[in-house]
């Protein structure tokens, strides 16, 4: 079943187009990544699904409901989970997550089975009496996850929640999430990191407001072009000379240490690795969504 | 219906626990009695105690009691009592004294012949408001003085021409009969009082609100802007009639003022005030972006609400123009309201007019507030 659906969402910033014919369905316990560089429409496309901003025009439904009509119903059924830590640091962790559940109208009953249940998960039990404003990073964000989990919502969406988080916390994070998509809960994730995009079910690569890829992560690293990894043989130089000799046979060229990564244009690879062969030990690899990424948007 | 007081009081409790934690309740509560046993103090508008310096060549016994008459009131404090003219000028430019009686070599010669003789007063018109007063004070002294000595001489006359009609002024002040400043002022403090707290303060938590994102995070949820604004004042509106309280309470106590009318009265009509206050306060805060802009803005509606509003300066001294802006100020209303209950004891029917200015203030700008604090959350 699809929980959200969305047909043709363009916004405008004035006459600015931020997010351009954007179309999109995701089931039952998906996980759904957003995936792009700054400034591409992660967080446009977030807030408008939340409903914070208005869209220009298109249709948006989520579980079954119309959201410029059915607006404040859509309420009950998702979370959001901002960029920004938006809770309130007087506040203890109990304190904030009950402010919510009040807000939400969860029963007591309720409270204290799921209360206890997400503090245990994120491991904040410990945390209860401790003010907001004195947890980690890390902390944080379990707690400003569980204030949205509080009320069961279907739809669960996060805005790059693990920015500037720690890698441990991010993994514990991304597990947390896991679950939750077992259960049955859908979820949409905004990201700027390409190893959790390989974690999602489905992605969207955005670039300027507009989708350039979309599919599931391994469906969508099937491209035909050749991703090679390049190591200077011994005794070899490497001169700006070298790099303009190879750039006409690639889309995109970053060094990694020692290693340049090169993904190749169409059918290059014999062309090339005839080329380069007594300059560099050449390695064929799988291509990340980072390569088809780049790959994308050097067209 | 009842979701809805559930969630107004969840924001409610929320603020509380802000307000204690943020340790402003002390900020709230004892910050006002401070400022009223400072205010009531400082800011009067008597002027007693002048130091004066007296150069007397006349060295007679009419000088002499000319002299006693002015160490004998509290008005002037006699410093010097000097016989040559050139200490005159050092005094006043040290500031030792704010003026100086001179009195001529043939003072009392003149007096005894029945000619005119006229006495020298300089001021440092430095402070034009002690400068005056010292004038002012001065002349009567003198003035009477002189009737005293004229009274005489016409008494020895009496026989010959019957007896001298005499017309005098039986000075009789209602309501405050001694003139103390600290009667009119604590009840306007309480007025200044309100603004801080209700205006300024409920301003800046509302944008607070805003600049740490957490209105963001409200607007997914199911509260209306309404229930978040009733939550986020409730506060402020408690603390607020404490204080109006507190203050009347320490007035009474500490500085003997007269409470004659009803405080059920004042606390209703209080009320009244501070919704005005609130409705200023949230449009203010729907306006600012930041606690710093919102700050400013409330200073911009503050200050001219203090100096305005017949708080410090009598509106009947201020020019015609400035006349018409002080019907603008809510504070205006609110503090004859204040002085007449506390001083008067007037009822409801006689503060009528400003009653009804202020009820319409506070329907006007809560109506406004709501609708623009709606736009910026829903």
């Amino acid at each position: 079943m699809n929980t959200v659906s969305v047909k043709n969402l363009t916004k405008f910033y004035n006459k600015q187009k931020a997010l351009d014919d954007i179309s999109f369905d995701i089931n039952t316990g998906e996980i759904f990544g957003i995936v792009g560089p700054d400034g591409s429409g992660k967080t446009t496309l977030l807030r408008i699904l939340t409903g914070i901003l208005e869209k220009t025009s298109g249709k948006i439904s989520i579980m079954g409901l119309d959201i410029d009509k059915d607006y404040e119903k859509i309420k009950y059924h998702t979370g959001y989970m901002s960029q920004k830590f938006n809770l309130y640091p007087t506040l203890t962790v109990e304190e904030n997550i009950k402010f919510f559940a009040g807000i939400f109208g969860v029963s007591q009953q309720e409270y204290n089975d799921r209360g206890e249940y997400l503090l245990n998960l994120t491991g904040l039990a410990n945390f209860k009496t401790r003010q907001a404003k004195n947890l980690s990073g890390g902390m944080k964000q379990k707690l400003a996850l569980i204030s949205t989990l509080i009320h069961k919502p279907d739809v669960l969406i996060l805005d790059e929640p693990t920015l500037g988080v720690d890698p441990v916390s991010r993994r514990d994070f991304w597990q947390i999430l896991q679950e939750f998509s077992q259960k049955g809960t859908s979820i949409i994730v905004s990201t700027s990191y390409m190893d959790e995009a390989e974690l999602c079910n489905k992605i969207i690569l955005l670039f300027e407001g507009r989708i350039i890829i979309k599919g599931n992560p391994i469906e969508v690293k099937k491209i035909d072009n050749t991703v090679m990894e390049l190591v200077l043989l011994e005794g070899k130089n490497i001169d700006d000379n070298i790099i303009q000799k190879i750039t006409p046979f690639v889309v995109d060229i970053s060094f990694k240490g020692e290693k340049i990564r090169v993904i190749l244009k169409k059918d290059g690879k014999e062309s090339f690795t005839k080329e380069f062969n007594k300059l560099f030990h050449i390695n064929e690899i799988s291509p990340s969504i980072e390569d088809v990424f780049m790959r994308e948007m050097g067209k | 219906m009842k979701t809805s007081k559930s969630r107004i009081l969840k924001i409610f409790h929320k603020e509380i626990l802000h307000i204690i934690r943020g340790r402003m309740l002390p900020l709230l509560v004892v910050a006002p009695i401070l400022q009223m046993l400072v205010f009531g103090d400082v800011v009067t508008t008597e002027i007693k105690h002048i130091s004066i310096m007296v150069v007397d060549r006349s060295l007679s016994s009419y000088s002499r009691l000319l002299i006693s008459k002015f160490s004998n009131v509290e008005y002037f404090d006699l410093k010097t009592v000097s016989n040559d003219r050139n200490d005159i000028q050092t005094a006043l430019t040290k500031g030792d004294v704010k003026c100086v009686l001179s009195i001529p070599e043939d003072f009392e010669e003149k007096i005894k012949k029945g000619e005119k003789t006229s006495l020298q007063f300089i001021t440092d018109g430095s402070n034009s408001n002690v400068g005056s007063a010292a004038l002012n004070y001065g002349s009567i002294i003198i003035y009477n003085f002189s009737k005293e000595i004229f009274s005489d001489k016409m008494r020895q006359f009496g026989n010959v021409i019957g007896h001298i009609p005499d017309i005098t002024i039986e000075e009789r002040i209602l309501f405050n009969p001694e003139l103390k400043s600290t009667d009119t002022m604590i009840p306007g403090i309480i007025g200044l009082i309100l603004i801080i707290v209700t205006m300024v303060i409920a301003s800046l938590s509302l944008v607070k609100e805003k600049e740490y994102g957490n209105i963001e995070q409200l607007i997914v949820t199911p509260i209306k802007p309404y229930e978040l604004l009733l939550g986020k004042i409730l506060p402020y509106i408690i603390i607020g009639l404490i204080d109006v309280i507190f203050i009347t309470v320490a007035g009474i106590l500490i500085f003997k003022v007269p409470f004659m009318g009803n405080i059920l009265l004042l606390l209703v009509l209080s009320l009244l005030a501070i919704f005005v206050n609130l409705g200023i306060g949230t449009f203010i805060s729907t306006i600012s972006a930041t606690q710093q802009q919102a700050m400013i803005s409330a200073m911009f509606f503050m200050l001219p609400n203090m100096l305005l509003s017949g708080f410090i300066f009598p509106i009947k001294n201020m020019p015609q123009v400035i006349q018409y802006i002080t019907y603008i100020m809510p504070l205006r209303y609110y503090i004859v309201i204040l002085r007449g209950i506390f001083l008067k004891g007037l009822t409801f029917m006689e503060l009528l007019p400003e009653v009804t200015a202020l009820f319409i203030y506070a329907l006007v700008v809560s109506i406004l507030a709501l609708k623009k604090f709606k736009k910026t959350v829903g």
